[in-house]
């Protein structure tokens, strides 16, 4: 069985899905079935007493299938992150942490010193540390240096649907990496996704692709296919490219010779 | 407290004057109690609240609040939260347990949506 191995955990979905900018708690929950996502990532926020009955708890922790990834967005720094770490544990129960600290709200890019030292602590007190990062193989190597169960280099920033903005750089990343690689943010089509799975990416995280789609449950199983057939493409080998032609069906010319004789 | 419990008894006959004496020797601990917070806590306000920080904002509790006291007043699941005490993560186990003080900062904290 061809499963994605993050720590002790084993998961035949390699579609991670990102719980924000749905419609409604509805849309969200039937995007993650239809995805047959088993990892999901879920944010920290101050309680809300205006709104309170927004329980996005409630239904993502009654789902055994599901395994929760909160992330640390929101922190400014490692300590705030390393904090929100800590508080998503005993909130969620799971081990996974997405480290996310982007300082910056217009390009949302990743702080790579603050990630670096807040993976260091946390992978230190056990968590399965899951960092954001600029597509960097130095950091990314540093980051499994570090005890990360992965890294996740992103495609294009937060949100933009630029898809696989970074590939050369994401191609030196998987070739070096002795941890899963998982693209995180930026894809916007299917096809891409299928492209970086071709590439030799472990895993995708997509969650505005499937968000903002006229029809989030249809784009999450569009999501899950390429995906798959990315990955099995991966596995069976892609050929090797070429220059110039090469023939598939033999080069004879019985049919010239018979034109000649018709004539 | 107990002195400001005679203090308010006495208070309380020169306010029925009305020919009904009001005796304290009827009254349980817990009824004096809550009609001396019912006449006299706008007047003395201090002795009966606190003042904390809930998610950055300035709020008053009773006196004896408890982080379970504060959580239900503000109608947040004490299972569906992660508190924040002056900068300690509150592990669940602990928060029956912990009483407020003056001054705490309290970080209130649930799980979101988010990519």
């Amino acid at each position: 069985m061809d499963t994605l191995a993050l720590g002790a955990y084993k998961f035949e979905s390699r579609l991670i899905m990102g719980t924000g900018k749905f419609s409604d708690t509805r849309t969200m929950l039937a995007a993650i079935e239809s995805a047959g996502a088993q990892l999901v990532t879920v944010a920290l926020r101050r309680f809300n007493r205006e709104r309170p009955a927004d329980d996005l708890a409630g239904p993502l922790l009654a789902n055994k299938r599901l395994t929760l990834m909160p992330n640390t967005s929101g922190a400014a720094n490692a300590r705030e992150a390393i904090q929100a770490a800590r508080l998503a544990r005993e909130l969620t129960g799971s081990p996974f942490i997405k480290i996310e600290i982007h300082p910056n709200p217009h390009h949302l890019l990743p702080d790579p010193i603050e990630t670096y030292e807040a993976a260091r602590v946390l992978a230190g007190e056990g968590f399965l540390v899951m960092p954001y990062i600029s597509p960097d193989p130095v950091l990314a190597k540093r980051l499994e240096d570090v005890g990360c169960a992965s890294v996740m280099p992103l495609g294009a920033p937060i949100g933009s649907g630029q898809g696989l903005a970074t590939a050369e750089m994401l191609k030196i990343i998987i070739r070096d990496a002795r941890v899963p690689v998982i693209v995180d943010a930026g894809l916007r089509a299917p096809s891409e996704a299928a492209a970086a799975m071709e590439m030799g990416c472990d895993a995708l995280l997509i969650n505005s692709a499937i968000a903002a789609a006229n029809d989030p449950p249809a784009m999450a199983a569009a999501f899950a296919k390429a995906i798959e057939a990315g990955r099995s493409a991966r596995l069976a080998g892609l050929m090797s490219r070429n220059d110039t032609a090469l023939p598939t069906s033999p080069l004879t010319s019985f049919l010239s010779a018979a034109d000649e004789q018709g004539s | 407290m107990e002195c400001f419990l005679a203090f308010y008894f006495e208070q309380l006959s020169y306010l029925t004057p009305d020919g009904n004496i009001f005796s304290t020797a009827y009254l349980t601990l817990s009824t004096a109690k809550s009609i001396i917070r019912k006449y006299f806590v706008m007047e003395h306000k201090e002795f009966f609240t606190m003042k904390i920080t809930v998610n950055e904002k300035p709020r008053e509790c009773d006196r004896d609040c408890s982080i379970e006291d504060l959580l239900s007043k503000i109608g947040a699941a004490p299972d569906r939260v992660a508190i924040v005490l002056n900068d300690d993560v509150l592990s669940p186990k602990r928060i029956p347990y912990v009483v407020l003080k003056e001054g705490d900062r309290v970080e209130i904290l649930t799980l979101a949506a988010g990519g």
